[in-house]
């Protein structure tokens, strides 16, 4: 034992070294790493209200800006301005696996509610993906996905977060597909609720029926992110139906206060 | 492990520019030479990223060259490179988070980066701090220079324009006519590494024989 310790110390002492270093550094940027994933969501606000063709079209004419500490972003979207106000977020539980994540709720000037956005996490195939899935008003209809954070495979996996893959989830209704719990490919019983499901080229993109095309070479990463979706979809659903979904703040009325 | 022996910091740091440029003489650091150089920005941003766990990483182990022990020498260098690296992502998702989302793996990727590892293991964990610290500057450069040749091909190639600025000839048009866009992808990526490749070993080809010209 005391030979071990006398050829590894270094190794050992620069492993507690370097951890504590690490630890330190984590914890010193996690609020401005923090800050900037609200200012992301922020940003993907108008793709979840008014689509994402006319969210791009005014990100790319600069006609959005958002204001990440009062939770407020401004659309021009043909001439027309719109405002919108998101909610402090919301800690849910995802059934009883133990897991947690976060529902922002969105409103207008009028305090109408627009959608919702679920901030869900899950294991991909490098590491964890970290996902927006924005929901209707109502909570039976994906607004939209975007991918917040992945590290999957450059050029292979990484393509979930490209418009060919992300896009298949832009208004697609659910409701209709909450009782299938069979695998498309397979055929077999699955133990999460296969509400959207993964395929290889078989899906008619113009129907929304829950069948997603894979992304080529990619099928561990996109299955990963159809469960991250299935299992957000269950876990609204029931804490919709707990009324949990609910008493959402704003920054604004903590002002008025 | 430590030496006095060896080049001085300013041949380590001349050497590292040029005649010993980690992409065009050593071959080194292919993966981001190939996957980042889409953009100027990606571009430097990765010089800038490597550079800083370089001149950090070459730093530390120059210091504790006294304690390396042979058969552990590359869990070392390895656990240092690791240790800085995460460093850098996190203050790239901190301060740069759009580029930070656009590198994505690639910046946790500068921990395979063989250029990094090499230099621990022929510089610093042979010689003293100074010229540890000039040999990664100058490696530094050397990789930042061929990061931008390569980026500046690529990016006003496939985009006309660069550091996400219209040049002067696409500006004002639908750009449409100066768009090569397989440049911007992974073949146009291979073919401008070969090519430039090529001209660096024309380049050093003449010089070597002018000089034994000079040297008679």
């Amino acid at each position: 034992m005391v030979k071990y310790i006398k050829q590894g110390w270094l190794v050992l002492t620069l492993a507690t070294v370097f951890g504590a270093a690490l630890a330190g550094v984590h914890l010193g940027l996690k609020p401005l790493i923090e800050a900037n994933k609200k200012r992301a969501i922020l940003q993907r606000v108008p793709q979840m209200v008014i689509g994402y063709e006319a969210a791009e079209a005014a990100k790319v004419a600069g006609n959005i800006s958002v204001k990440p500490d009062e939770g407020l972003v401004e659309v021009v979207v043909e001439g027309e301005s719109a405002r919108y106000e998101v909610s402090l977020p919301v800690t849910l539980d995802m059934g009883s696996s133990g897991e947690q994540y976060l529902v922002y709720q969105v409103r207008d000037e009028n305090s109408n509610v627009l959608a919702y956005i679920a901030r869900v996490k899950g294991l991909g195939f490098a590491d964890v993906i970290e996902l927006l899935v924005g929901f209707s008003d109502n909570g039976q209809v994906i607004r939209g996905l975007y991918v917040l954070d992945q590290k999957e495979t450059p050029g292979v996996g990484n393509k979930i977060e490209f418009r060919e893959f992300a896009g298949q989830f832009d208004n697609l209704p659910f409701a209709d597909l909450m009782a299938e719990n069979v695998d498309a490919e397979t055929g077999a019983t699955s133990g999460v609720k296969q509400i959207v499901k993964v395929v290889k080229g078989k899906a008619d993109l113009s129907k929304k029926d829950g069948l997603i095309d894979a992304v080529s070479g990619a099928t561990v990463s996109s299955k990963a992110v159809c469960d991250i979706v299935n299992r957000t979809i269950v876990a609204c659903v029931e804490n919709w139906a707990a009324d949990k979904i609910s008493g959402f703040k704003y920054p604004s009325d903590s002002e008025e206060k | 492990m430590s030496g006095s022996d060896g080049p001085t910091p300013m041949e380590r740091f001349i050497a590292g520019i040029l005649p010993d440029n980690p992409v065009y003489r050593q071959l080194l650091g292919m993966c981001p030479t190939l996957a980042v150089t889409g953009s100027m920005k990606a571009a430097m941003t990765m010089a800038g990223a490597c550079a800083f766990v370089l001149i950090c990483a070459n730093i530390l182990i120059s210091a504790i060259r006294g304690l390396l022990k042979p058969h552990l020498r590359i869990l070392v260098f390895t656990l240092t490179i690791a240790a800085f690296v995460t460093i850098a992502d996190r203050i790239l998702a901190a301060f740069m988070y759009d580029m930070s989302k656009e590198l994505g793996p690639y910046i946790p990727l500068i921990i395979v980066n063989c250029l990094i590892i090499c230099r621990c293991e022929v510089c610093s964990s042979k010689q003293g701090i100074t010229t540890s610290f000039f040999d990664a500057v100058g490696q530094s450069i050397g990789f930042a220079i061929a990061l931008a040749s390569m980026a500046t091909v690529r990016e006003i190639l496939a985009t006309g324009s660069w550091f996400g600025q219209e040049l002067f000839w696409v500006a004002g048009t639908s750009g449409e006519a100066y768009r090569w866009s397989l440049m911007g992808l992974p073949p146009g990526a291979f073919f401008t590494l070969g090519l430039l490749l090529g001209a660096a070993n024309l380049i050093s080809t003449r010089f070597a024989k002018k000089q034994d010209l000079i040297e008679g």
